[in-house]
């Protein structure tokens, strides 16, 4: 009832030949490749829908073109939680401080890629997809991972995700994701099919193995309902869908992505206040996600990193806000990772058009995740991330 | 396969169908299609489908059926669409007008008398693909409307005009093909995906044709369309085995007159209206009506529904609905108020299928591909919200009291099962005395309402 896994043991087999080349890849991909990537580890893929303002959350205080290019919505360099002598938190990620001092939460700077777009929907497609912005690619950055890298033969799903939306990244043919909502995957509609039904269209079959997936997928997360979490989660948007994300971990299936998405971070107009907003509530919930992963001893094994379309334009608006950008910071926080900042920080004198020129392509990252996390053999990651090196900053790299 | 049941149909809305069932005609041709027939005709041409459309289709032959949705189909909007789209492309409410657009087609979808014609307009819009990803609101509107004027008409004129389309030419990058640095974008897809498909063309004719649509120009401010003359490449090429000093239209008219268009794009059109796979025999037959008409899309169109295959029982349900039509079929068949429909593109979109936005110039895929455990889930998603709207908007109407259910007969349930499913059902109904809103809940939840 699982077609999806011969799928994708099918193409495993051509993957060995055709990425890996030898005989030897060729047999560790038909002997237990995927015993050796690292599926017990999880990603929280945390999307800032909307497209958060980087300038706003990793401040250049110390950088005096910082005021002149925000001299209404700039935070003051007294009100930034300082991290270095140059870079600080905006104030409402105060929360955020004792992974920093803890140091498993990593920043990487100026993320973007060449020719950047403006569009949330373009700009999201390349960050989703993992492409260039002269290319166009219809699955997920993760799913090509999870289906070249073999990963995940022991999950319940390769991603579940939380509540709604954010799941494009880990779409591929072969790929298997659910909808986790209100703490329930939803499978109350689902029954046997009546006898005769194998002998119906073959577009009923697919819709079948389909139920027979979700049935299957809700049979290994039914522990997750059963998690009673030791700390209180804040109860907004942010808060539930992390408090999801910990049960999920704290319940012990085995899920290697776990896809969350916050939002509107759009801020067009008075982001002063929204962005305030947002970003209280946000550190507020990765505050609680931390502390139950660590009281658990699990926070070895996630890893949390946000993403968003793009970053926001150097200078402010006329209506107090920020208009689309390009180069943003994210956050990579859990017990595995090597805190600090990686990167540098994009001038903000040499802009372009009034934008960040980027500097660490944002396919690093997926590189990082594909290797040094997820385990993911090198030619498969590199089969999609040709170019883009691994940053530093997982402690325990899984070696294949 | 299918159960021998006799069907009849009543008015448009599922309420009356319950309350007030309409008897048979009087008197009914012999070769009146049966209530499966009409429902099937109904399903793979429209969205849902409503009982009154069913109802209409009724005492007709399976020819006078067809006809009659062809005859019926429109060149413009049934609903007037708001004044933005006639404004300035300059516009600086792009972004809200980007969010807007998919909701005003869902408005249309879900009134139109004609829904074959939206269906055609989505078929367009999923063949001569353009999206919000580079091309304007207004523009996309415009593109829309383009479609719709030419839903059923001359295959050659639309792809003309597709061609100095302002959407399609942002979109495939018409304006940086320059004289001395040709791009081939449009030229390229133009080929693969709109008129001959892989291998039908050599990379040489790409080469040749981009070289013959250099100066293409479309004035992004206005809209307007020119040929700069300055900027085309006016040498000698050779498209196809002609050669000649060709223009874009030139090379539009060779690459229209290749014997292999006609079934290339009778087999999309197969696909999208009568099977996953096209019987060779009967395309072809389809491909000769299209031929001898000059190929017009309408001839086509009609010979593909009034096919063998089309009307095979075993046919039935071999199709997956969209989610555009699987959101528009739900709102009709549950009465619920097409005012409120704009706000459910935001579902379709979750679906899959983000209407102005195709994920790349090929399209959707369709088919299964629209199905799998997430997609799925969401379809559940739609339809506890649509069934909560009907017993909060709707079954008040209806119900002997506050709160309660109203209970229906057997012979009721077997005309919605046939009404809303193009199978038999595939779960077991729930013991105990039916209700209307629980076995609308729970044959939108059966597998086969996701088929056609």
């Amino acid at each position: 009832m699982q077609p999806h896994l011969l799928d994708r043991r099918g193409f495993l087999t051509c993957a060995g030949c055709a990425v890996a080349g030898g005989s030897l890849a060729l047999a560790g991909f038909a002997g237990g490749a995927r015993a050796a990537t690292r599926p017990d580890r999880t990603l929280v893929l945390l999307h800032l829908s909307g497209g958060n303002d980087g300038l706003n959350t990793v401040i250049p205080f110390a950088d005096p073109a910082y005021a002149k290019l925000r001299p209404k919505i700039g935070i003051a360099p007294d009100k930034v939680v300082t991290l270095s002598p140059s870079l600080g938190l905006h104030p409402a990620l105060a929360s955020l401080q004792p992974a920093w001092a803890a140091k498993d939460m990593a920043i990487v700077l100026g993320l973007g890629y060449p020719n950047p777009d403006f569009s949330h929907f373009r700009s999201g497609d390349i960050w989703q997809s993992g492409s260039g912005s002269d290319q166009t690619m219809s699955d997920g950055w993760a799913g090509r991972l999870f289906v070249n890298g073999g990963m995940a033969s022991q999950a319940v799903a390769d991603t579940v995700i939380v509540n709604t939306g954010a799941g494009a990244a880990f779409q591929a043919s072969g790929a298997t994701s659910v909808v986790l909502q209100n703490g329930t995957l939803n499978t109350g509609w689902i029954q046997a099919p009546v006898a005769g039904s194998a002998s119906r269209p073959a577009s009923l079959q697919g819709v079948l193995a389909s139920d027979a997936e979700i049935i299957a997928a809700a049979a290994g997360l039914k522990p997750v309902s059963g998690v009673t979490l030791p700390v209180t989660f804040p109860k907004t948007s942010i808060g539930n869908t992390l408090a999801e994300a910990a049960r999920i971990i704290l319940s012990g299936v085995t899920v290697p992505a776990i896809a969350a998405q916050d939002g509107s971070y759009d801020s067009h107009h008075d982001q002063l206040t929204m962005q305030n907003q947002r970003l209280t509530d946000l550190g507020a919930a990765i505050a609680a996600f931390r502390d139950t992963l660590i009281g658990a001893g699990k926070w070895d094994k996630v890893l949390l990193m946000t993403f968003a379309e793009f970053g926001r334009r150097a200078y402010e608006n006329g209506s107090g806000g920020t208009d689309h950008g390009t180069a943003n910071a994210h956050f990579l926080l859990g017990g595995g990772v090597q805190g600090g900042f990686y990167g540098t920080y994009p001038s903000l004198t040499d802009l372009d058009n009034g934008n960040l020129k980027f500097t660490t392509d944002y396919r690093q990252l997926y590189s990082t995740v594909g290797t040094s996390w997820w385990g993911v053999p090198a030619s498969a990651v590199a089969a999609s991330f040709t170019s883009f090196p691994a940053l530093p900053l997982i402690r325990n790299p899984a070696s294949i | 396969m299918r159960r021998p049941i006799a069907l009849r149909f009543g008015a448009a809305l599922c309420v009356p169908l319950i309350l007030a069932l309409a008897a048979f005609p009087a008197v009914r041709p012999a070769a009146a299609l049966t209530g499966d027939e009409a429902r099937h005709l109904a399903a793979r041409t429209g969205f849902g489908p409503t009982a009154a459309e069913i109802d209409a289709l009724l005492p007709l032959t399976r020819a006078q059926a067809v006809d009659t949705l062809l005859d019926g189909l429109r060149t413009t909007p049934f609903v007037p669409p708001p004044d933005w789209v006639n404004g300035s492309p300059v516009d600086p409410d792009n972004d809200i007008h980007k969010q807007a657009l998919p909701g005003i087609w869902y408005g249309e979808m879900a009134v139109t008398p004609s829904p074959l014609t939206e269906r055609l307009v989505l078929f367009w819009h999923n063949h001569f693909v353009s999206s919000f990803d580079k091309v304007s609101a207004i523009y996309m509107y415009r593109q829309n409307a383009l479609f719709r004027a030419n839903a059923a008409g001359s295959f050659g004129s639309l792809l003309h005009q597709v061609a100095r389309d302002p959407a399609m030419m942002l979109y495939l990058d018409s304006n940086s093909n320059h004289g001395s640095t040709p791009n081939e974008n449009f030229a390229r897809e133009m080929m693969e995906l709109f008129t001959l498909g892989e291998g039908n063309y050599s990379e040489t004719d790409v080469r040749e044709a981009a070289r013959a649509f250099t100066g293409w120009h479309v004035d992004t401010k206005t809209g307007i369309f020119a040929v700069n003359a300055k900027d085309h490449d006016s040498g000698s090429k050779t498209v196809l085995g002609q050669t000649g000093k060709w223009g874009g239209d030139d090379v539009l008219d060779i690459v229209l007159q290749q014997p292999v268009l006609p079934s290339f794009v009778a087999a999309k059109f197969w696909r999208e209206f009568v099977s996953p796979t096209p019987n060779p025999a009967e395309l072809q037959m389809a491909v000769g009506a299209f031929q001898s008409s000059g190929l017009q899309i309408k001839p086509l169109l009609r010979a593909l529904l009034l096919t063998p295959t089309f009307w095979d029982p075993a046919n039935r349900g071999s199709l997956v609905k969209s989610p555009t039509e699987f959101v528009i079929g739900t709102f009709r068949n549950a009465s619920l108020p097409a005012s409120e429909i704009a706000g459910a593109a935001g579902s379709g979109a979750r679906m899959g299928q983000a209407l102005f936005r195709p994920p790349n110039v090929k399209g959707w895929p369709g088919y299964l591909a629209w199905i799998n455990s997430e997609t799925l889930t969401v379809r559940s998603g739609v339809i506890e919200n649509a069934m909560h709207q009907f017993k909060s908007e709707v079954l008040p109407q209806l119900a002997p009291a506050p709160g309660k259910d109203v209970p229906i007969a057997a012979t009721d349930v077997a005309q919605l099962t046939a009404l809303l499913l193009p199978l038999p059902e595939t779960y077991t109904p729930r013991p105990g005395a039916p209700t209307l809103a629980a076995v609308l809940d729970y044959l939108m939840h059966d597998p086969a309402y996701n088929l056609k």
